[in-house]
């Protein structure tokens, strides 16, 4: 496909995203997401208050030591917290959430009012080929981004510029990854395919349309880059206002999370409708 | 009976069950309130730390409400948390946690009990931790000090004593054998031997001085070989140095080295057994032999500088300026960076020349000394020096120049070294300079100046006293005169000075 081509494709399928954003299509899959996640950061929050102490420490004993146990520690291991459950949330709870989204975008785009049971009963039909999904992209991710520390950990010391360089080309190719898979769950639930047709089709989908895949996956997640800075500044947040404002970091880093995944399977989704149906018309006029 | 033996046989498993299951979630409870107690606490100590630090940073912006929510945080931890009732070897983390953290609060607030003058009160929360708290080491002993010097402050010495010898009696210098000691505590009997002393109460302070060297002897036979037992020697010395039994206080460093001396420490004991038999015992030959060791073995190091010099200045005493310019020669050489070492080697060096008939190298060098290291106190007298010796060479010209520069090195030394303790002594030699020169308007005016820029220095009434004196014996201005003991009385209104004042006035009105 033509860049110009592509860049007007990428704008519409914004332009559709938002549409659907400002009437509420598909939110709900993405607020329940968000919401065991703030759930998940309120229980280490507020471990010290009855009736979680009982379960939440010695979980927290568990995986974080007794430091974790401790005022203000409990704040600053919200972030670690987040960061070693978000894995499994994501391929075992995101599974259902990421297809029922796509299922309730691919209605609301379709014309029709898309039913939370219903698609979150499609999405369970299909569960265990779009965990695989989420699985492959959650594990590429998590090897890829674990890289620059593993291999170049000396560099950070050596040359933090050429280090932050590392890190930034990382994300790149963690943001390639995920745009070569991005198409495979909307192939799995509207398109019928199998898991292994899916992610090729997926691929070729965004291996024809490199630019329009990419900056759908890319420009939402560059949302994150502020909760990433807020966080960056814990301690000094910490030690000036309140370890309890963590709390609030986190909880924005959350909505931004649930920002980023409707954008980005907002917007592709639309884009898969509309170049599926642009295939199924060359198939015809072949 | 058959019903009754299959139910309890049913019952028996299901019951064990229970109580286990009972039992867990019982000592869960406890335990997830121990958890909980503890995180309170420490969110609270968070809090009066966090309050605490923005007071210190902004004294000026704190308000009465903030500083009385300090003390309050801490005083809501030690109410909520009640010192653990006898030993707490049964107690789980947390619950230890807990009773440390309300004794370090306990602590906080006497200090700021001390703070607010309020002795009785930062006295019985200083106890109370002494007392209660004996599971933690560092807060009993934290404890037992500040009670003391709380005492003390109440001039209430012998309280403090007792503390200090209850103190001895209950925990020792280390934590083990193998730890290394307390210097507070392995101090605690010199010190209160010194407190006697201080109080003009000799005998008990020979007593002290005895019981402190028999508790470092006893340490010693405890733990020989030992951390403890080589600062317990060490202090024996120290302790006979200080009720000045030179003998015996040159045996006990003897002692020391034949038993603990090793290359660190050797350095040190050395030089001190060197200037005792220098400056005490009047055996220069043992002194000569020690400081000849050190130079020796620790060539490289500042205790061998040291030696050089102490060498150099005894080829002085003798006459043998030649020997004691080419030690100290090699002295400035090679520590031309250690400011203290090579300005006090420069001024000996000086001073062999001008022994050795160069007087023109010498002054060079007194010239070099001032302008290499121009804050130490060998740098600052450098120019008073050779005007000095130019007066007394009957060369006032020269001696007026010499002067002159000493004025110039000093008023650079105050612009370089403002807000400093080198711009206090520089602005010293230069009101002694003016004085020496006869510029009265210039040493009265900088006496005033000096005294208003450092009003807490001991010097600063006496420098305006010489002030109002200068004004009204040198310069015949009265009035200036009266004005600057006014002043005087002003700023030190309370104490001596201001009678002193008081009295010059008088008399300058009569």
């Amino acid at each position: 496909m033509a860049l110009l081509k592509q860049l007007n494709a990428l704008i519409w399928s914004w332009s559709e995203m938002l549409g659907a954003a400002k009437r509420r299509a598909a939110l709900l899959p993405l607020v329940l997401y968000g919401a065991v996640q703030v759930c998940l950061l309120l229980l280490v929050a507020g471990f010290a208050y009855r009736p979680l102490t009982s379960f939440v420490a010695p979980a927290l004993r568990w995986r974080l030591g007794e430091a974790a146990l401790h005022y203000p520690n409990n704040f600053f291991a919200l972030r670690t917290v987040l960061g070693q459950t978000d894995p499994f949330l994501a391929v075992f709870l995101g599974a259902l959430t990421t297809g029922a989204a796509v299922l309730l975008f691919a209605a609301h785009y379709g014309g029709d009012r898309g039913r939370f049971r219903a698609a979150w009963a499609a999405s369970a039909r299909r569960y265990w080929a779009i965990v695989a999904v989420v699985a492959i992209v959650v594990v590429a991710s998590q090897l890829l981004n674990a890289i620059p520390f593993s291999v170049f950990g000396e560099l950070a010391e050596e040359n933090a510029s050429r280090f932050r360089l590392v890190r930034a080309l990382t994300i790149g190719v963690v943001m390639a990854v995920q745009a070569l898979l991005v198409y495979a769950v909307p192939f799995i639930l509207i398109g019928g395919a199998g898991l292994g047709r899916a992610i090729g089709r997926s691929a070729s989908l965004a291996a024809t349309t490199p630019v329009t895949t990419y900056l759908i996956v890319a420009v939402p997640a560059a949302l994150e880059l502020i909760p990433a800075w807020l966080s960056k500044k814990s301690a000094t947040i910490a030690y000036t206002f309140a370890p309890e404002f963590l709390l609030v970091i986190m909880i924005i880093w959350v909505v931004t999370i649930a920002l980023v995944n409707y954008a980005t399977f907002g917007a592709a989704t639309r884009f898969f409708m509309h170049a599926t149906q642009d295939d199924a018309a060359a198939g015809v006029r072949r | 009976m058959t019903r009754f033996t299959m139910t309890s046989s049913r019952l028996r498993p299901l019951t064990i069950v229970l109580i286990i299951v009972v039992g867990i979630a019982t000592t869960a409870c406890e335990t997830a309130d121990e958890i909980r107690g503890r995180y309170a606490a420490e969110k609270l100590a968070w809090q009066a730390a966090k309050l605490s630090q923005a007071v210190g940073r902004n004294p000026d912006l704190a308000t009465d409400e903030m500083r009385a929510g300090i003390a309050a945080k801490y005083r809501e931890i030690v109410s909520s948390f009640p010192p653990p009732a006898g030993d707490v070897a049964g107690l789980s983390t947390e619950a230890v946690d807990i009773a440390f953290l309300a004794g370090q609060s306990r602590l906080i607030l006497a200090g700021l009990a001390v703070k607010e003058d309020d002795l009785d009160e930062a006295a019985r929360l200083y106890a109370s931790v002494r007392d209660s708290y004996a599971f933690d080491r560092t807060l009993v002993l934290e404890g037992s000090f500040s009670l003391a010097s709380v005492e003390e402050r109440k001039d209430r010495w012998e309280e403090a004593v007792r503390v200090y010898e209850e103190l001895l009696d209950r925990w020792p210098p280390a934590e083990s054998s193998d730890a290394p000691p307390d210097a507070r505590i392995l101090r605690t009997p010199l010190y209160v031997a010194g407190g006697y002393q201080l109080r003009g109460d000799g005998n008990r302070a020979g007593a002290w001085y005895g019981r402190a060297r028999d508790y470092y002897r006893d340490w010693i036979s405890r733990w020989p070989g030992t951390l403890t037992a080589e600062r317990a020697a060490s202090l024996t010395a120290e302790s006979f140095t200080h009720e000045e039994r030179w003998d015996d206080a040159a045996r006990a460093y003897l002692d020391f080295d034949r038993l603990h001396g090793d290359p660190e420490n050797r350095a040190s004991v050395w030089l001190g057994l060197a200037e005792i038999y220098e400056t005490r015992l009047a055996r220069r030959d043992l002194a000569t032999q020690y400081y000849g060791r050190v130079e020796e073995e620790y060539r490289d190091d500042l205790s061998g500088a040291a030696a050089a010099i102490a060498l150099a200045r005894a080829d002085l005493s003798a006459g043998r300026p030649r020997h004691a310019a080419a030690r100290l020669e090699d002295v400035v050489e090679r520590f031309g960076d250690e400011q203290t070492v090579a300005a006090t080697a420069m001024h000996y060096l000086a001073l062999a020349r001008e022994m050795n008939d160069e007087w023109d190298k010498a002054a060079v060098t007194f010239y070099e000394l001032a302008r290499k290291y121009p804050t130490t106190i060998y740098g600052l007298t450098a120019h008073l020096h050779v005007a000095e010796r130019y007066g007394a060479m009957g060369e006032s010209e020269a001696a007026a120049g010499a002067l002159e520069r000493a004025a110039e090195h000093y008023s650079r030394v105050v612009r370089d070294h403002a807000s400093t303790r080198a711009e206090l002594v520089a602005r010293a030699y230069l009101i002694d300079t003016r004085i020496e020169q006869e510029a009265w308007v210039d040493a009265a005016s900088m006496l005033v100046e000096t005294a208003e820029l450092f009003p807490d220095s001991a010097a600063s009434p006496a420098m305006l006293l010489q002030a109002s004196e200068i004004y009204g014996r040198r310069l015949d201005d009265v009035a200036r005169a009266q004005g600057v003991l006014e002043a005087l009385i002003r700023a030190y209104p309370d104490g001596p000075w201001a009678e002193e004042a008081g009295r010059r006035a008088e008399a300058l009105g009569r």
